[in-house]
């Protein structure tokens, strides 16, 4: 039944996030696609991993001058979280321009091709954290006593990939040139964000770290998984994001979503 | 009981990537029938369809004809439900089935077997069907071992009979069928041809966009005709390709 008076943003938001069985195939075969052919196959998603902490753990931590054990766990996690982050945001733009022959040919709520790239930039992430979570672990950092906590992270972590795919799927796809702004805003955030240095090197100077809501989005699951108490404000900032961004994207979202198709 | 009702339904192409300044000026020259056309921001589109008016019920057959950029596949999406119409309304009740382009969601890296599951997912088959229309789907390829090969290794025949035999297992109560959707060589061309009239006959409503008269008159009852996004003619196939073979004749 197709009836553009009866259809809603809210129900493209509900029908798209029921229909897992080919969301979560979408992304799979995205994933399966990328490492085709490779003779180390996913384990690349692993292997750079492992290359880019262990290089940046060694040289940082003599630069910062702070002991090995400690250095390399929080920068493993910091680095995999961010990596998920960026990736969603990134390929976010293209969302809906990757879909155009899917779109152009069959009726479904684009939420699905929304949720297709939040769930193949998971299942990368997943691998990744494992490493992440085996350096906290070689280097006696890793804690289960804030374990219900760093699932909590986790869950809401992904869940800002939702709303940042539909809010830049939508401007994406009608802004070709976001691309080039937004990959230089992920880069001066990666370097802004305590990822690579500890927020109480800032001294008074703190509040830089506070105010920038990607570092309470990585405290909330860093935090836990390395035994440390993760502030309220983290979780008020974070939730405070949700509700914000999720606003935002459902505003842009209802407002041209029937717009999507002609813009391809 | 299935129906398809379009109200003064306009479709409005924006152009997003031409030289705007450029066309601004072609717009600036008096052209009353220009399909080019300025929104309320000045910004330039293409006026896909104007003033459809249409009402299809169960049992017609319409040939939608019409000569290139006419419209008609765009009528097709709208009917289908994939091009929202910028002002006007849509109602369509009953499921609707759209065969717009052969190999639609077949994806290289994957097996046969597993892209038919998909695509029939993404046709919206609900997923206790499909074991049973997978199995006829095999049967129907005659593909052999070769349905657990990933289909970046077939040969162009085989993969269009792969994408024919998932894209026909629907069994919608609206069929919409583009001509661009063919089929196959020619020892399947047979097997196929069955296929595609079964699909028609069980049908309820079916329009077809061709320039084929042969195949329309074998199909069809009823012809409409599109000209300049508008409907020039709607009535009994006879009378409607005779206009459009007069209009067409008239223009060259």
């Amino acid at each position: 039944m197709v009836s553009y008076s009866k259809n809603s943003a809210t129900n493209d938001l509900v029908v798209g996030l029921l229909d897992w069985p080919l969301w979560s195939r979408l992304g799979w075969y995205d994933v399966v696609a990328r490492y085709r052919r490779s003779w180390v196959g996913p384990l690349w998603m692993i292997a750079t991993t492992i290359i880019f902490v262990v290089s940046l753990g060694i040289v940082y931590s003599v630069l910062f001058k702070i002991a090995i054990k400690d250095y390399m766990p929080f920068v493993a996690l910091g680095t995999v979280i961010w990596t998920y982050i960026s990736a969603v945001t990134s390929e976010s733009l293209q969302t809906f321009v990757e879909a155009e022959v899917y779109m152009k040919q069959v009726n479904r709520s684009p939420i699905v091709y929304c949720c297709r790239v939040v769930w193949r930039n998971t299942i990368i992430f997943g691998n990744q954290l494992i490493v992440a979570l085996l350096v906290a672990v070689v280097f006696g950092k890793f804690s289960i006593y804030y374990f219900p906590l760093a699932v909590l992270g986790l869950v809401i972590l992904i869940v800002q990939g939702v709303w940042i795919n539909i809010l830049l799927g939508v401007l994406g796809t009608r802004f070709r040139d976001l691309g080039p702004l937004v990959q230089n805003l992920i880069q001066i955030c990666f370097f802004v964000t305590p990822i690579l240095w500890q927020p109480d090197s800032l001294g008074s100077n703190r509040w830089i770290a506070e105010i920038n809501p990607a570092y309470h989005l990585i405290q909330i699951l860093r935090a836990p998984i390395l035994g440390q108490t993760p502030e309220a404000v983290s979780y008020i900032a974070v939730i405070g994001l949700t509700v914000v961004g999720f606003g935002v994207a459902f505003y842009f979202y209802q407002k041209f979503r029937h717009r999507i198709v002609y813009w391809l | 009981m299935a129906s398809v009702v379009l109200e003064n339904v306009y479709v409005d192409f924006p152009l997003l990537q031409q030289d705007q300044r450029s066309l601004k000026r072609l717009l600036s020259a008096p052209r009353a029938t220009s399909r080019f056309k300025m929104d309320d921001s000045s910004r330039v589109i293409v006026r896909g369809l104007r003033e459809v008016n249409l009402s299809l019920q169960d049992g017609d057959r319409v040939g939608v004809i019409g000569l290139n950029g006419a419209g008609k596949s765009t009528l097709l999406r709208v009917m289908a439900g994939i091009y929202p119409p910028t002002t006007g309304s849509v109602a369509i009740k009953g499921k609707v089935g759209a065969l717009l382009t052969v190999g639609l969601g077949l994806r290289d890296d994957v097996s046969g077997f597993k892209n038919i599951e998909f695509c029939l997912m993404l046709f919206g088959i609900p997923p206790e069907e499909i074991p049973e229309r997978r199995a006829e789907i095999v049967d129907f390829t005659n593909l052999g071992d070769f349905i657990h090969l990933h289909v970046g290794a077939y040969s162009a025949g085989m993969r269009t009979r792969l994408a024919f035999a998932i894209a026909t297992s629907i069994d919608p109560e609206i069929l919409v069928l583009d001509e661009v959707f063919g089929a196959g060589d020619s020892t399947f061309l047979k097997k196929a041809q069955e296929r595609m009239h079964d699909l028609i006959h069980k049908a309820r409503i079916f329009v077809f966009a061709s320039h084929a008269p042969g195949l329309l008159e074998q199909f069809c009852d009823k012809a409409l005709f599109l000209d300049g996004g508008a409907i020039q003619a709607f009535g009994p196939l006879g009378e409607v390709m005779e206009l459009y073979e007069q209009t067409v004749a008239a223009r060259s």
